[in-house]
């Protein structure tokens, strides 16, 4: 697969019929559409019909920010001839907080971006969103995370109060 | 991970996601979680079945001074690296029995448990937090100090060593062996003369495989191996492995695998160097099977000995690790200070020698939580297992995170 990776453009179609037109290296951030790449090479439009546009606008921007940070870095090592070590600590935090500041969602969008980040297979992103989601959980009572999740309680109060006091974790293996 | 009725959970999170979500939870957090509803009920079962967490948490027990009645209670939780605490006032056993009898960490080879020891009974609790009780027994014959207690193969309680010298026969190293089918003590082969006059747990080291008891003499690295079933000791063998190694000590690594830790400074004053490092030890022959030691990052050891460069060479060499753990991993730290932190370390099979089954070592700083190692007469007493869920919910932590 010769190219010119730099200037390779794809078009990504979300469910409501938006375009994105992004670099072939942001667009192969997505293993799922790498993976689609690499089966035909020719494909230059893909249509995703499981994000919508928003929430693929929100994927692009990670993916673009991720890439441009990668490139970075590598530009850096080459011309040093090889990293050093505080710049790259420093490009990493800084690239930790752009993470921190992407994840300042509502849970919705928050819960969209989990599903967009499995299905197009973005394991950074992924790891992100379900660690924000995790740390939403964090220190929280059931009913408070409920709220915070918009969850109905489908639990009766017998049950709650068994699974509180019995806890029947026979299926958790204890060696 | 098939939920059908409970496809639409979580705003609308399907359950694989969610239980990817409850995955990175810390365990006391789990608790809630299995109380939002029946989705997420079900993948914290399905997250704890698919991916058990067997990991050892680090346990201390810390006696703020000498004539305290109860404990600080600090668990460390390896899957999120946080710290549940439970202060002294939360924590008195609430039995009519009391006063409630000094708990110790009993070793076991997938679970240290806490015991009590006296001469009318032993009590041993379910859970290492001590929070019930699951057995309790006559005492053993000798009177003791500060033994060694281990279970093994769940069938046999081994008291080694501590005990009282007597005018007519001495009995430092007696072992007894309590078979927990027949409830019957039984006197057993005494310790090697390797480890006369250092039989007290205080002076030795010890590790439980699936069938036997190791233990090493701190100092001296004598190390042997007591069999509950023939109750005989033996091989007894010195394992020093580099000179410079003052403090020697050992955990399990594997099945019938043991790991030797050596401490100890190396090079000249003023400028040695404290190295901590580790070898696997085959646990049938007690030879070491790879020269090749694995070292602790030295940034790490700094951070366990911040002023190792301000001492003087006497104290240098009584500097020391101690190590607890099970095959999956666990805990160095330097026993005469807590204070800045502990070195997590967990075994990976090492890519480049597969066939050997050979193992390599990650390690991790994690630092103590808040209250530890500030009171100069503190105690602390360490042990290591992994915890489920319900044990969790027994307790009463108070502050979460430090």
């Amino acid at each position: 697969m010769a190219r010119s990776s730099t200037e390779n453009m794809i078009t990504l179609m979300s469910s409501d019929g938006e375009e994105f037109m992004v670099t072939e290296k942001v667009a192969r951030e997505c293993t799922t559409i790498r993976n689609m790449l690499e089966d035909d090479c020719v494909i230059t439009n893909i249509p995703l019909p499981n994000v919508t546009s928003d929430i693929l606008s929100m994927v692009i921007e990670y993916c673009m920010e991720h890439v441009a940070a990668a490139e970075k870095a590598a530009a850096e090592t080459a011309e040093k001839g090889s990293s050093s070590a505080p710049a790259a600590a420093k490009a990493n935090k800084d690239l930790e907080e752009w993470d921190k500041a992407f994840m300042n969602v509502d849970v919705y969008t928050l819960c969209d971006l989990i599903l967009a980040a499995n299905y197009l297979n973005v394991s950074g992103l992924l790891d992100l969103t379900i660690q924000t989601a995790a740390n939403l959980i964090k220190g929280k009572s059931p009913e408070q995370i409920r709220k915070t999740f918009h969850i109905q309680n489908d639990l009766s109060l017998e049950e709650e109060e068994k699974i509180r006091s019995q806890t029947p974790w026979a299926f958790e293996k204890s060696e | 991970m098939n939920h059908p009725n409970n496809s639409m959970i979580c705003t609308d999170l399907p359950a694989d996601m969610l239980e990817a979500v409850v995955t990175k939870l810390p365990t006391v957090d789990l608790l809630s979680a299995c109380c939002v509803s029946h989705g997420w009920l079900d993948a914290v079962r399905s997250s704890l079945h698919t991916q058990p967490r067997l990991f050892p948490w680090l346990i201390l027990r810390c006696l703020p001074h000498p004539v305290a009645t109860t404990h600080w209670i600090h668990a460390l939780d390896p899957h999120s690296r946080t710290w549940l605490s439970v202060p002294p006032h939360y924590n008195s056993t609430g039995k009519a029995k009391e006063p409630s009898p000094t708990l110790n960490f009993l070793h076991g080879s997938t679970r240290d448990r806490l015991y009590a020891l006296t001469l009318s009974q032993l009590l041993i609790s379910e859970d290492p937090f001590g929070c019930s009780c699951q057995m309790e027994a006559k005492g053993p014959d000798v009177w003791r100090q500060d033994p060694v207690v281990a279970e093994v193969q769940g069938q046999w309680v081994v008291v080694v060593g501590g005990g009282f010298l007597t005018d007519e026969r001495e009995e430092e190293g007696a072992v007894e062996v309590y078979d927990k089918q027949t409830g019957m003590w039984e006197l057993a082969e005494p310790m090697p003369a390797e480890f006369d006059r250092s039989t007290y747990a205080t002076w030795l080291s010890v590790a439980v495989s699936e069938k036997r008891l190791f233990v090493i003499e701190k100092k001296t690295g004598w190390v042997s191996r007591f069999d509950p079933e023939s109750k005989k000791w033996g091989p007894t063998c010195q394992l020093r492995t580099v000179p410079s190694v003052s403090k020697w000590a050992i955990v399990m690594a594997g099945k019938e695998r043991l790991l030797l830790v050596g401490a100890g400074a190396e090079g000249e004053m003023p400028t040695s160097e404290m190295k901590v490092r580790a070898w696997e030890v085959d646990g049938d022959s007690l030879q070491v099977i790879n020269n090749k030691a694995m070292e602790m990052p030295a940034e790490m050891v700094d951070r366990l000995f911040p002023n190792f460069d301000s001492l003087d060479e006497a104290r240098r060499q009584v500097c020391s690790v101690e190590v607890c753990g099970t095959e999956h991993g666990g805990y160095m730290f330097d026993p005469a200070s807590m204070k800045n932190g502990v070195v997590m370390y967990q075994f990976q099979q090492s890519t480049e020698d597969q066939e050997t089954g050979r193992v390599e070592m990650r390690w991790e700083w994690v630092p103590s939580p808040e209250s530890v190692g500030r009171g100069l007469k503190e105690s602390v007493a360490v042990g290591c297992s992994p915890v489920l869920l319900h044990q969790v919910a027994r307790t009463r932590w108070r502050c979460f995170q430090s």
